[in-house]
């Protein structure tokens, strides 16, 4: 019978190859293809606003010149380092606090407005404030990231704890849980998805911080080497810099989305 | 809630000469042969086998049996949601599908679906008139008008400025019934529209929709697993096989209209309610069988 | 057989609105009899002793550098600032309204693009077939990253700063609309064909308000990444606006300033989200209605 057949790995190859080489694949890459042409050549051509972009040829030139330089892949290693621990930072303070918030009502209605006034603060504005706190420029970098994916992962997590369904809290009380108990084996788990959520819209925004901060104060980072490509006239390189910059987003997002389909299990029966 | 009945004035009905209304002329569903199956190239799975049945207009049918039997897969084939795979479906002697023809759905075979859908963005009032004013069969005044008059005919008096999200589940479904009624259909289609009310809505939902029935003498073509409604409301009861959907059974309800929770009681309502529980027992435990193998 | 009209009890459209006034009105009165509002201004004001007495009394290393409440407070409210800039300053209102112009701008370009975008990539599955797999490619590069090479698209530095602050809207607005269309319960889509609506009635009375709630919260987010990108766009590249007043008043030093400029900041931020949600409300009386139930 078929429907027993798709669980076999001949019919997951299957399934792979059909969805690899679906309609939507081509039409998708159609379009990829149309405007990398288009790119090109209306960049030769001179035309307004697209002709200041460096044309595709001068950029694939520029990748390939740049992936034997090491400093370009010391770039990398920077920008990944702020980002992971201002990241990291966040969550070891976030997730606790979050779930404190979230569960005491006490605690969030003493801490939530405060949160609240200083959450539409954009985390670069805080960039010069932190420069003159902290003792160095790295620390301060960090601690900006560490602002913008701290906000975004206590507004879901607050958010997450207080929706949970009191019914099951009740139908665990009734089976005899002591307070721990449905702490750690109710509340923490259907709180997950909400903090996988702020996890993964906080790393985006934490490399759009970094990025930035780089540019503005650093002499380090993808982000300062793509401003410094402005700044010197190798235009082709700023290009470079953006597409990396996004493979690296792509990759720490990856990793993000990778943790959260292993720790919630049972969101996978879908 | 009372259990009055409503003394309704709509399409269809001769007030009268009550005599003339029993007599609609139109919505007689014939489905020949009917057979429909997902993915016939790949899966195959099939849901609907070689169903006939003939639905003479203006009557009340309804289809009962086993969950994933079939019944809603037919319904969205007579409603134009689904295709064909072989045989046929004729709706006034006219081609309604076949395995090359499927009309598009439309007004004259109005669905109330099972959890309701209302759109719980417009006003009751606007939800009603949605159909002819869509249409483009009245203008927008004179629709509100009409609109207001049948909500009234229909016993919904003062909700046709609230929105759905503000009023009662029974009272959702009752204007849902009103909308379908607005566009005079030729055959109506119910797919276990009660299913998700509490039991003391759910009476008296049913015994409105037996006095819109009266009324109006629409054909009525209801999906439901509750035999007790399928029983109540129906003037034949059809009793479904597991899946591949066919029908095992058809079961003529010979109690007389107008009916009312009396009939509970009576010696012929327990007569049919045993009858269709045998068949239907028998086919629910083969489903559960074989969703039992599928997972061995 | 007896015959009755049965009236529903329903308010009249005056004795709604009367009654929601007068649950908030008592709501008003009855919290303030619970807890919330004098945790919250403990919260609110213990954090702003925390910060005077770490800056300014007992002047902690590192933090004695930053200014406190009182040497913000003096700047702000002084008639002849130290720094230059107070409320009393013409200058104060010239960069607010230079950020929140660009603002608009960018995020009025943003919605008028993408909500059409996001609803036609959820209506018809072949555009979106062609178009979503870009749109994907292009939204994971940040939107900052963009700086530089903006900055050599435009020439001058206005149209840099827009445009950057528009992408970051564009994308989120684009996605949000087109997850609304897709979240739309198919239910609803069919009983508009029973009801027999053309293609074109099906989008406008059906995928429009359906997609109506989505795409609300979609415009309160990208309005904050709007003010997001702005910062750094004018810290990196403008002239005039909070950004640049941020970053010129960390170089010279007029660290009063700096506080003004974020606390502003924040509250032009608020104050937007808020105007976006109050619109939201007024058109979508059925979910405000429904909640009240």
């Amino acid at each position: 019978m078929s429907a027993p057949g798709r669980r076999t790995t001949r019919g997951l190859a299957i399934k792979i190859q059909e969805s690899v080489f679906s309609k939507e694949t081509y039409r998708g890459s159609a379009t990829v293809i149309v405007l990398l042409i288009l790119w090109e050549t209306a960049a030769q051509l001179g035309l307004p606003v697209i002709k200041n972009i460096p044309p595709l040829t001068s950029v694939l030139d520029a990748f390939r010149e740049v992936i034997f330089d090491s400093s370009y892949w010391g770039s990398w290693g920077a920008s990944f380092h702020r980002i992971f621990t201002g990241f990291i930072v966040a969550q070891i303070i976030g997730i606790p606090l979050g779930l404190l918030m979230g569960t005491s009502r006490f605690f969030r209605e003493m801490t939530l407005p405060v949160f609240e006034v200083l959450r539409p603060i954009p985390p670069l504005a805080w960039v010069p404030a932190a420069a003159i706190f902290w003792p160095t420029r790295e620390m301060s970098i960090i601690f900006v990231t560490f602002l913008g994916a701290f906000f975004v992962l206590i507004l879901n997590i607050v958010s997450g704890a207080r929706a949970i369904d009191s019914r099951y809290i009740r139908a665990a009380t009734s089976m005899g849980s002591r307070r721990k108990d449905i702490f750690w084996r109710i509340v923490l788990p259907a709180t997950l998805p909400s903090i996988i959520v702020g996890m993964t819209v906080g790393i985006g925004l934490a490399w759009n911080t970094v990025v930035a901060a780089e540019m503005i104060a650093s002499r380090s980072g993808l982000g300062f080497m793509t401003w410094r490509s402005y700044v010197t006239f190798t235009y082709p390189l700023i290009v470079v810099g953006m597409i990396s910059i996004g493979i690296a987003g792509y990759i720490s997002s990856g990793i993000i989305r990778l943790l959260g389909h292993h720790i919630t299990p049972w969101l996978r029966t879908n | 809630m009372n259990t009055v009945s409503y003394a309704m004035e709509l399409p269809g009905a001769n007030v009268a000469n009550p005599a003339l209304s029993s007599r609609p002329s139109v919505g007689k569903l014939s489905i020949r042969d009917a057979s429909i199956i997902y993915d016939p190239e790949g899966v195959h799975v099939v849901a609907v086998e070689n169903c006939s049945l003939e639905i003479p207009a203006g009557e009340f049918c309804v289809i009962v049996g086993p969950p994933e039997c079939g019944k809603t897969t037919l319904l969205n084939a007579i409603a134009g949601f689904r295709d064909l795979t072989f045989g046929e479906i004729y709706l006034d002697d006219q081609l309604l599908c076949s395995a090359d023809k499927t009309t598009p759905p439309g007004a004259d075979r109005i669905v109330v679906f099972r959890d309701g859908a209302l759109f719980p963005w417009d006003t009751v009032l606007d939800n009603v008139i949605y159909g002819p004013v869509v249409q483009g069969k009245m203008k927008k005044k004179e629709a509100r008008e009409a609109g207001e008059e049948l909500l009234s005919r229909m016993g919904l008096v003062g909700i046709s400025r609230s929105y759905p999200g503000e009023i009662s589940c029974g009272m959702r479904r009752r204007a849902e019934i009103a909308r379908a009624m607005m566009n005079d259909p030729k055959v109506l289609l119910l797919d276990e529209p009660f299913r998700a009310m509490d039991a003391l809505t759910r009476t008296v939902i049913q015994k409105y929709l037996l006095d819109v029935y009266d009324a109006s003498n629409k054909t009525v073509f209801f999906i439901t697993h509750d035999l007790e409604e399928a029983i109540f409301l129906g003037t034949k009861v059809v009793v479904y096989t597991a899946r591949p959907g066919k029908v095992k059974k058809l079961i003529q309800v010979d109690i007389p209209r107008p009916r009312d929770f009396r009939v509970l009681s009576s010696e012929r309502y327990q007569d049919l309610k045993e009858e269709v529980i045998e068949a239907v027992r028998d086919e629910a435990r083969k489903a559960i069988e074989a969703d039992e193998r599928k997972r061995a | 057989m007896q015959t009755k009209t049965i009236d529903v009890k329903a308010m009249a459209e005056e004795e709604i609105s009367s009654v929601s006034q007068a649950v908030l009105r008592s709501g008003a009165k009855h919290a303030l009899t619970t807890s919330t509002p004098y945790l919250a201004a403990v919260g609110l004001l213990s954090t702003l002793a925390g910060w005077y007495l770490l800056c300014e009394f007992f002047k902690v290393p590192y933090f004695n550098e930053l200014p406190g409440p009182v040497a913000v407070a003096r700047e702000w409210f002084s008639r002849n600032p130290k720094f230059g800039l107070s409320i009393y300053t013409p200058e104060y209102y010239q960069h607010i309204c230079r950020s929140t112009w660009r603002v608009i701008q960018a995020f009025l370009w943003a919605t008028a693009l993408g909500v059409p975008l996001g609803l036609f990539m959820g209506w018809e599955k072949t555009f979106k077939d062609y178009t979503f797999p870009v749109l994907e490619l292009l939204r994971r590069i940040p939107m900052l990253a963009w700086v530089p090479l903006a900055v050599l698209m435009f020439p001058g530095r206005e149209g840099s700063v827009i445009y950057v602050t528009f992408l970051g809207a564009f994308f989120a607005t684009t996605l949000n609309t087109l997850l609304g269309v897709q979240s739309i319960d198919e239910v609803y889509l069919r009983a508009a064909r029973c009801l027999g609506s053309s293609s074109r009635q099906v989008f406008f009375r059906i995928i429009l308000p359906g997609a109506l709630p989505f795409i609300f919260t979609g415009l309160q987010i990208s309005m904050g990444y709007s003010w997001f990108c702005l910062i750094a766009g004018e810290m990196i590249a403008g002239e005039y606006g909070l950004g640049y007043l941020i970053w010129t008043s960390y170089i010279t030093v007029a660290a009063p300033v700096l506080v003004i400029a974020m606390v502003t900041l924040g509250f032009l931020g608020w104050v937007s989200t808020a105007a976006i949600r109050l619109i939201g409300r007024c058109l979508m009386q059925w979910q405000v209605r429904e909640m009240a139930q």
